[in-house]
């Protein structure tokens, strides 16, 4: 399904340059969705990055020690993506869970199984979703 | 990033996980096309034998190299390369090959502690690939990762053992292998075996004019060897299989040759001295238009039809064990001087794709040259015996098997002349078959409902020259029942519509009794008997037929 050139194959990211420049702190909307143990571990306030492992390939790059207990831990926790929750809010989530790797609508469906991915291409796509950075690669 | 990944490599090196026949395998042999190393390796194989190999064999050649070529090419792989796991512990310089990311090498250039706090410590090493861009990945990682499950297990071409490769894609390898062989002029093939030109015995046209000779001396089929011995090529046993192969090989092109034998089985006879109704159907024993209808017979019918053997063309083959079988003869087979190849008679001989020469052995053992015509079923050169035996359709015969395979025996049994009978006779009237009855003597045993002579051969042969026979069997019968009515019977046997309608055109018994079983036309009044239902009569059956000479 084409809309405009995307498609429901087109990747999307969440653009944390747009966060910083519009004086949002991503790291909050990352903390919120943290599980208790994991925000005991790391503080809001200290920024690091630590060495995340690829879950399919081995490979290891910096992230921000949140992101990655978010999409390493909690990610995989039943309420980090409830079935209550609104479709734009699990998409969002979604893209937290896999630690902001570029996602298709298709894949963001397959992790939230909510909407369709033609639904979910039309939210990426929303004015909701580019005001929380959401870029397609 | 990976573009200097050969895909063949990609697909050949490692997988997931091992299944019965490994994808990367299927793949590998699936498109597998001939190479010139291949070629080679064959015209090395061939060299070194010396001697006619089959295709199969050679496929094997390829099969073999080509596996130990992989399995060395993999051995060499993993002598300089390790499979990534996290798990395991690397060190620089080591070469690895990453699974998750097509097979592609990388190169340790450092390792280093890890950074998370949330994780239990493990190393990081850095990896330069062939583009030269570097990649961290995890080593010493013990935590659960599905690259941590990994079996390292080697695919591809070498998988499965020859055998198993053979078994399965055998059949594609020596279809491409004949293909790339017969466009080299360097390979000569004969019968599902290859010799290399180079290693053909001279077989010059002397030699063929002397097996020329030998043939039509024997007047018999010979086989290779035969024919080697009579040529005196057989004397170098070390050379014996080249040497049968290049006589084969020659005898083919020559068009004076021709192979009569069974399917598999060589026997060169001449081409010239083979009865021209043997390569063309006689018109007589071309078949007529098959019944629209096929539906089951009336168990009476099917009890009539079991007694004899159906002459047709669109039995199954069936394997029989060779048997005495009892034939009745009908008139386009005592026309033509042949015999039905029905199924009974058709297991007293091996299989034959092609004209085949036997020889069928009378009651006083005269030996009858014969052809097998698979395709036409029917045996041809019985005519000189039948005029011999003053046998007439209708007449039963007897063929048995016999010890030589390409031989059985075929008797009658003959009857005290004594007074004539009075016979059935087959006749043409205007351009119409007509049936009369005549006192004639009969020196055979006869079946009662199918026993009809040839009174009018003349008129019988023209008839058949036209298309008066190839009209539907309905009409061919609707038209010939009321002329045997005229014999004094207003119910017909279906036997003797069977073997009257063949006067018109060869039709096979179950072809006729399915016509009478379900046309409107005939009613059955039982025992086998039918009678014609003149309101029911087709139509067309009224209309003269054209009559014209084909």
């Amino acid at each position: 399904m084409t809309v405009g050139r995307l498609t429901t194959k087109s990747k999307f990211y969440i653009d944390l340059d747009y966060w910083e420049q519009n004086g949002r702190n991503f790291r909050e909307e990352v903390y919120d969705a943290l599980c208790e143990t994991c925000k005991k571990m790391y503080s809001l306030e200290e920024a690091r990055l630590v060495d995340h492992v690829d879950p399919e390939t081995g490979q290891v790059k910096r992230m921000d020690a949140l992101l990655d207990c978010a999409s390493a831990e909690c990610g995989h926790a039943p309420e980090f993506l409830n079935p209550k929750m609104p479709l734009t809010r699990a998409i969002f989530r979604a893209f937290i869970a896999a630690g902001n790797e570029p996602q298709s609508a298709e894949e963001i469906y397959a992790r939230i199984k909510k909407g369709s991915p033609n639904i979910i291409l039309k939210e990426l796509l929303s004015q909701q979703m580019e005001a929380d950075g959401i870029t397609a690669v | 990033m990976f573009a200097g990944m050969s895909a063949s490599r990609g697909a050949a090196i490692f997988c997931l996980k091992r299944t019965s026949m490994s994808s990367a395998s299927e793949t590998y042999w699936n498109n597998y096309s001939v190479n010139e190393r291949d070629v080679e390796r064959v015209y090395a194989f061939m060299l070194e034998k010396g001697e006619a190999v089959r295709t199969a064999d050679l496929a094997r050649v390829v099969i073999a190299a080509r596996a130990h070529e992989e399995e060395e090419r993999r051995r060499r792989l993993s002598a300089q390369a390790v499979l990534y796991q996290p798990k395991l512990a690397f060190e620089t310089g080591q070469r690895l090959i990453f699974s998750a990311l097509n097979d592609v090498e990388g190169t340790v250039t450092s390792i280093r502690a890890s950074d998370n706090p949330r994780l239990k410590p493990f190393r990081v090493a850095a990896v330069k690939f062939g583009d030269g861009l570097i990649r961290e990945f995890a080593c010493e990682y013990d935590l659960p990762h599905p690259l941590n499950e990994v079996k390292p297990i080697a695919t591809g071409a070498a998988d499965e053992s020859p055998d198993e490769i053979q078994a399965r894609f055998g059949p594609r390898i020596e279809r491409l292998l004949t293909a790339r062989l017969r466009g080299d002029k360097e390979f000569v093939e004969q019968a599902g075996k290859w010799l290399l030109r180079g290693l053909l015995t001279d077989v010059n046209v002397g030699f063929l004019n002397i097996a020329e000779a030998a043939i039509e001396q024997n007047n018999a089929g010979m086989t290779t060897p035969e024919l080697a011995r009579v040529l005196e090529l057989d004397t170098d046993v070390a050379k014996h299989e080249t040497t049968l192969f290049s006589l084969d090989y020659a005898l083919q092109r020559d068009d004076r040759f021709v192979d009569v034998g069974p399917s598999g089985q060589t026997r060169w006879y001449l081409n010239r001295l083979v009865p021209a109704d043997v390569w063309s159907v006689p018109r007589v024993l071309q078949f007529g238009a098959p019944s629209k209808r096929s539906e089951p017979l009336p168990p009476e019918l099917e009890t009539i039809l079991s007694e004899i053997q159906d002459d047709n063309n669109d039995d199954e083959a069936e394997a029989h064990v060779p048997a005495t079988v009892n034939v009745i003869l009908t008139y386009p087979h005592r026309r033509a001087g042949s015999l039905p190849l029905t199924q009974g008679v058709r297991a007293l001989f091996p299989l034959a794709d092609k004209p085949m020469l036997i020889a069928l052995l009378d009651e006083y053992g005269v030996r009858i040259p014969a052809w097998v015509a698979p395709e036409e079923n029917y045996i041809f050169g019985l005519k000189a015996w039948y005029d011999r035996s003053k046998l007439n359709p209708g007449a039963l015969l007897e063929l048995a098997p016999h010890p030589d395979p390409l031989t059985a025996v075929i008797r009658f049994q003959p009857r005290r002349e004594g007074k004539s009978l009075w016979v059935k006779i087959a006749k043409v009237e205007s351009g119409h078959l007509t049936f009369g009855t005549s006192p004639r003597p009969v020196a055979y045993k006869y079946d009662e409902e199918m026993l009809i002579l040839p009174e009018d051969q003349n008129g019988l042969d023209k008839l058949s020259a036209t298309n008066y026979g190839d009209r539907p069997l309905e009409l061919l019968l609707a038209d010939i029942f009321p002329e045997l009515v005229k014999l004094g019977s207003s119910s017909i046997h279906a036997k003797t519509l069977y073997s009257a309608v063949n006067f018109a055109k060869r039709v096979g018994a179950r072809a006729v009794f399915n016509a009478l079983a379900n046309s409107e036309a005939f009613t059955t009044t039982g025992g086998g008997y039918f009678v014609l239902q003149m309101a029911a009569r087709p139509a067309q059956v009224f209309t003269e037929h054209q009559g014209k000479p084909l």
